[in-house]
């Protein structure tokens, strides 16, 4: 039992490894410009889905990286993306529980809650900070996430291995 | 045994509250010092070397179909490209004879006025690995970095005119602003008659705003802006802009003015940085 579940860990951290990889990749390639405003926050979905999945092995300090990464690749002040996805991670981490036996409808009206949070803080450090942004860039990403969580969570939930009994729904 | 596997079942995160506020005041921290000094670069370079390979593998792509291109290009093509580079060198050259002598005699100038021999800038090449996805902040990233001498400052050209200039330089590559991002503003005169202004940009590759030029000024739509190298940051003489409108409106006490980028801003690959000592 326990050693199976040390084999779990490990392979869970490999797969969360490329799966960060993966979406920082994403966050790196450069879109059409008619798609660019709409791309979903790719960093912020895994991390959604791993602090309820599994919010012992991946939660802040897991955000906390991965803000930092995306801080850096947008060109960003350091610490935007890096305190949005904190204040996300911790209320998805505290409340993985409610999260869990949402059915999947509640879940995804809550994802749009929280990325609206999530870019709310981004605009308000931009504001402070002086930066310029438009509407569509506040606005779109939202609206990629609303659409893109449904098939990532879909795909993510088919690779970790989970030692808690999930509740199906 | 069983309260072990109750505590599987309700995992609780340990410290999570102050975790929590611990790494807030981290971002806090970092949010306030980023703009204000430079004790983090350290730490934006370190995580920019480590994404450094992603980068390259996202770029390997479009590197590898450049390279297929090149080397499968037909072999007419090839001597119709040499026949047409030959005929314009020899071009070239007839104005480069006139332009040693124009250069001998402005030095000749120069030293008369005691002013500073500049017009010998060395430029070095360098490619753009990605560019910013976010359409309001023009920033790109480029192949060379502190390693390779790059400054924060430096100024980057293209083949026509001025693109931008550095913003962060890392150890292995450099993130530059171009001059069409809404938070960049450029001194400039004109070429015709040296007046002085700024252009702005504001967020579209094709488009700059000339701001303040007063309703009676002497300006007309084809005029070439050049730097006008106040402000200390670029060289004065690089091309960077063409009025293209001029719109008066008596009521209001400056003209409407916009210009396009000579610069290709948004189709080059491969850019030159001016080299030009760090305190000049």
């Amino acid at each position: 039992m326990n050693k199976n579940e040390k084999i779990n860990k490990s392979q869970n951290r490999i797969i969360a490894f490329s799966i960060f990889t993966i979406t920082m990749m994403l966050t790196i390639i450069p879109f059409p410009e008619f798609i660019v405003h709409y791309m979903p926050d790719w960093g912020l979905m895994a991390l959604i889905f791993l602090s309820i999945n599994l919010p012992k092995e991946f939660n802040l300090s897991t955000a906390f990286f991965v803000g930092l990464i995306t801080d850096v690749i947008k060109g960003a002040i350091l610490g935007q993306h890096t305190l949005s996805s904190l204040i996300i991670i911790f209320t998805t981490t505290k409340y993985h529980l409610q999260l869990r036996s949402f059915t999947k409808i509640q879940l995804l009206a809550n994802i749009l809650l929280l990325s609206i949070l999530y870019h709310f803080i981004l605009f308000w450090v931009n504001g402070v900070a002086g930066v310029s942004s438009s509407l569509e860039s506040y606005w779109g990403p939202i609206i990629g996430n609303f659409i893109a969580w449904p098939i990532i969570s879909e795909i993510l939930s088919k690779y970790f291995i989970y030692n808690t009994p999930r509740k199906e729904v | 045994m069983v309260a072990k596997k109750d505590d599987h079942s309700r995992p609780r995160i340990p410290a999570l509250t102050s975790k929590f506020l611990f790494f807030v005041i981290l971002s806090a921290f970092m949010l306030i010092n980023d703009q204000r000094n430079d004790y983090l670069s350290l730490l934006r370079n370190s995580i920019a070397i480590a994404i450094y390979p992603l980068q390259s593998l996202v770029e390997a792509p479009s590197r590898i179909t450049t390279w297929i291109e090149k080397r499968v290009v037909s072999r007419e093509m090839l001597i119709e490209e040499n026949r047409n580079l030959q005929d314009q060198e020899k071009i070239n050259l007839i104005i480069l004879q006139r332009f040693a002598s124009l250069e001998q005699e402005n030095m000749r100038l120069r030293r008369i006025l005691d002013a500073v021999d500049r017009l010998n800038h060395e430029v070095e090449i360098a490619r753009i690995i990605s560019t910013n996805s976010n359409p309001y902040r023009h920033t790109i990233t480029i192949n060379k970095g502190i390693q390779d001498g790059v400054f924060e400052g430096q100024v980057l050209l293209d083949a026509d005119g001025v693109l931008g200039q550095i913003l962060h330089s890392n150890f292995l590559t450099s993130e530059g602003i171009l001059i069409s991002d809404a938070d960049h503003a450029i001194p400039v005169q004109i070429n015709r008659n040296g007046l002085r202004t700024i252009a702005v940009g504001n967020g579209s590759f094709s488009k700059l705003n000339i701001p303040y030029i007063p309703n009676n000024a002497d300006i007309e739509i084809g005029d070439l802006f050049v730097t006008s190298g106040f402000g200390g940051k670029f060289p004065s003489g690089y091309p960077v802009a063409e009025v293209d409108s001029i719109i008066s409106d008596p009521a209001e006490q400056f003209l409407t003015v916009s210009a396009t980028p000579i610069a290709q801003l948004n189709q080059v690959r491969e850019l030159m940085l001016l080299r030009t000592a760090k305190n000049e």
